[in-house]
């Protein structure tokens, strides 16, 4: 699994707390069944933030790249 | 959400100033955003925060507040409350965080309930009209101890 191609891609690069959680929540809702959505973050906050807010809300989180302080999550949309 | 019960969180905001509003908006929208239920219960300063007239304008005392690179001596004078508060302010917004306005709006469009304090408003001479649209209801003590009663997380702040 080494290319995830996302549906729906949420930057959220420069800020911090809570907004990495909100706005990827207002993706979960809005994306459609099987979808992938793509987080970028770059609050460290974000990399045990993003990974419970997936788990609680039934959804998947399939890969989760970092390079140098970026994050990126991959979420399968349940 | 599977088969868990959903969590529940009621926290009560007796504070006005800015440092004071930022964690219970954060905790709330998060705590909404993960599904769980959030009420938030504003009562004596905190009411600041919903009134129209004094959410944008919410301040952080120079005075006695040791974190403060300033003596107190100096911290009295005229105009340092607004100088410290504009430091503040262009801290967080540098390091990404919200204006408090916004942050109200994310817990609204995440289901967060927000609720007057009915005695605070009679003693300071509030009406419905002086709060933001975003507050749910008006209620006392009693009502809020009921909503709390089997909260997962209740906070004083």
């Amino acid at each position: 699994m080494s290319e995830v191609k996302a549906d729906i891609v949420v930057d959220a690069r420069g800020k911090m707390c809570p907004y990495p959680v909100l706005e990827t929540k207002k993706a979960l809702k809005k994306a459609q069944s099987g979808q992938v959505i793509e987080v970028i973050a770059n609050d460290q906050g974000a990399k045990k933030d993003i990974p419970v807010l997936v788990e609680k809300t039934g959804n998947e989180l399939i890969k989760v790249d970092e390079k140098e302080n970026e994050i990126r999550f991959y979420i399968k949309v349940k | 959400m599977g088969d868990e019960e959903k969590k529940k969180i009621c926290i009560i905001v007796s504070k006005g100033t800015l440092d004071m509003a930022y964690p219970p908006l954060i905790l709330a929208s998060v705590a909404a955003a993960l599904d769980w239920e959030a009420h938030i219960f504003f009562t004596f300063w905190g009411m600041d925060i919903i009134t129209k007239k004094k959410v944008d304008k919410l301040k952080i005392s120079a005075v006695g507040n040791p974190n403060i690179p300033m003596p107190n001596i100096l911290a009295v004078l005229p105009g340092m409350d607004g100088m410290v508060t504009g430091m503040m302010k262009k801290t967080l917004n540098k390091v990404g965080f919200p204006p408090i306005r916004e942050l109200i709006k994310e817990c609204k469009e995440n289901g967060v309930k927000f609720y007057a304090c009915e005695p605070t408003m009679k003693a300071f001479g509030l009406s419905r009209e002086d709060l933001l649209d975003e507050v749910d209801d008006i209620i006392g003590a009693a009502t809020f101890l009921e909503m709390a009663a089997d909260a997962n997380v209740t906070l004083f702040i």
